[in-house]
């Protein structure tokens, strides 16, 4: 703290002197702004071509002024609204899983017992949300194959009939979600792990004295206190499963039709695919507002937790 | 008998949690070192004697995987250079200065970490297109700034709060100026942080897809990318795939159970402190 009184002394000192102290701002401007070209730049860029047309695959033609034409077509799109929906649907239903799951697994490890090898158990549960997601949609490809992938060997061990995973909407639906919820259920664990050995114990202790259930204890006393975690691993999970990519692009490619396809395929199938850039990017300009709003929320949570 | 019973269903259910979440890296693993026949039988082949054709294919075979990796390397190596040096900089200011707006900086940006990829990459490849840098390392190390600058800014700035002011108030007492006290007192101090940042940065980088997807074509492509084309005119090569992968993820792994101890906050950029 002492420093820091200096430290703000020689600002408040620099400041009677009538000058700023520029160092802080030199030390941030390169970051920034290499941050304002990868980001800043796009997003302007994109705006303006979203009102108009425009294809990477013809670079001699120059853009098109069309005015709001692509946010109509987006809007008016019966695809676009099914994207949309997929979107939304994929990532409650991932998200809640993984919370869920979480949940359940970091209450495992609650303190009453002693896991033996807790350490070696809690690596292997984490390691699923390390390999690379596109590399998780290739490996759950090979799992899922008709006819030689190993689910539906094991089924067949069971006598359960061969099931085509990907190429049935509902079920390839079902197959992307549950690959996600593979991946990132860790994540859920170790986030509310983490929070429920950070509370405080007697207040356990305190609350057995008083005669409160276990249930009671979760309850009123576990899920209050985890609040702020559990906000911040919801939104943080949330905001990428809502703008996942990778995953989804190597294990159905959104297929089959569009069952599978989210935001993010769809912006990269109009724009890289149909070429249609000024369409894609009207539609990465909604795609951004639905994130900014969450970041927003997300930000608001993580000010109040620090 | 009660406690006995929820102590077993406790083991149980961990064991099935554990072979989950372990099945599809361990069948990965296993297939790579397996036949060409024996990776697609029906009814899978459980015991058999190793063999490493996959990888010999994927190394010698016209692929080249090795080459990519070379490339993940180089491109994972740069662009967390980068993060780490302006990083730094910006995370040493944001946590020992007091000024106009940095509040508003820090929060821009980590909301550019949040960013969905789909919506910069359209202008981030035509203005890598204008630059003439398509399909070079230094596309893809710049882009990858998108992932990693944000989080080393948060994180380093986390690591730098902790020091106690007290050292560098010292220094001060003593003569060093500003840059002296950064150089011989902060920056040893804050040398595990950096490090654990680096590997975080290093994974991310590594993991990631779209942007290498869209910005390399053959001398920059990266090895994710690389693992994707395993795709024949009937069926994926499955054997030379999942070797690729293993190849792909194994350096992951190994960087990611080395940091363990700061998943958590690396993961949350600094909002949960485990």
């Amino acid at each position: 703290m002492g420093c820091q009184a200096i430290l703000t002394g020689s600002y408040e000192m620099m400041k009677m002197q009538n000058k700023v102290d520029i160092t802080p701002y030199l030390l941030i401007s390169a970051a920034a702004a290499i941050l304002f070209v990868l980001t800043i730049y796009p997003l302007i860029y994109s705006l303006a071509l979203s009102f108009h047309k425009f294809s990477i695959a013809r670079p001699g033609v120059p853009w098109r002024f069309v005015g709001v034409k692509n946010y109509a077509k987006v809007f008016t799109d019966p695809v676009f609204w099914r994207i949309i929906l997929n979107t939304l649907i994929f990532s409650c239903s991932t998200v809640g899983l993984q919370f869920v799951i979480g949940f359940g697994l970091a209450l495992l490890f609650s303190r009453e017992v002693q896991i033996r090898g807790e350490g070696v158990l809690r690596s292997a549960l984490i390691l699923p949300m390390m390999v690379p997601p596109i590399l998780v949609g290739l490996i759950w490809l090979f799992m899922y194959k008709k006819d030689f992938g190993i689910i539906n060997n094991i089924l067949w061990m069971l006598n359960v009939e061969p099931v085509t995973w990907l190429s049935k909407p509902f079920i390839a639906f079902l197959a992307i979600i549950a690959a996600e919820t593979w991946e990132w259920t860790p994540f859920m664990f170790l986030l509310l792990l983490a929070g429920l050995r950070s509370l405080p114990s007697d207040i356990y202790e305190s609350s057995e004295v008083d005669g409160a259930s276990t249930w009671q204890i979760f309850r009123y006393v576990t899920v209050p206190l985890l609040k702020p975690i559990i906000a911040v691993a919801l939104i943080i999970r949330f905001m990428d499963a809502f703008r996942i990519f990778d995953m989804i692009f190597q294990l159905t490619g959104g297929g089959p039709g569009v069952a599978t396809e989210t935001i993010s395929l769809y912006i990269y199938r109009n724009g890289f695919r149909y070429f249609d850039m000024g369409f894609a990017a009207a539609l990465s300009y909604i795609a951004l507002i639905i994130i900014v709003l969450f970041t927003n929320l997300y930000i608001r949570v993580l000010r109040r937790a620090t | 008998m009660f406690r006995g019973i929820t102590r077993i269903l406790r083991y149980v259910v961990l064991a099935v949690a554990v072979a989950i979440a372990l099945f599809p890296i361990y069948w990965a693993a296993i297939t790579s070192i397996k036949t060409k026949v024996q990776a697609l039988s029906v009814p899978p082949v459980w015991i058999f004697r190793p063999v490493v054709d996959s990888y010999t294919y994927i190394t010698f075979a016209k692929i080249a995987f090795p080459r990519y990796l070379l490339n993940s390397i180089i491109i994972s190596l740069g662009t967390t250079a980068i993060a780490i040096t302006v990083g730094c900089m910006a995370g040493y200011a944001l946590a020992r200065y007091k000024f106009r707006g940095s509040d508003g900086i820090a929060f821009w940006m980590l909301s550019t970490r949040m960013l969905p990829a789909p919506a910069v990459i359209i202008p981030i490849y035509i203005l890598m297109r204008g630059l003439g840098l398509l399909d070079t390392h230094l596309a893809v190390i710049l882009t990858h700034g998108i992932l990693t600058i944000p989080f080393a800014v948060w994180v380093m700035r986390a690591f730098f709060e902790e020091i106690p002011v007290e050292i560098e108030e010292a220094a001060f007492v003593d003569g060093c100026s500003r840059w002296e006290t950064f150089r011989r007192i902060v920056l040893p101090l804050s040398m595990p942080g950096l490090v654990v940042t680096s590997l975080f940065c290093i994974m991310f980088s590594w993991s990631e897809f779209l942007f290498a997807l869209i910005l390399t074509a053959t001398r920059a492509k990266t090895a994710t990318v690389a693992c994707t084309e395993f795709r024949g005119w009937m069926e994926t090569a499955w054997g030379p795939a999942c070797a690729a992968a293993v190849m792909t993820m194994l350096p992951i792994l190994v960087i990611a159970l080395s940091v363990r101890k700061h998943l958590v906050r690396g993961l949350t950029l600094g909002a949960i402190k485990e």
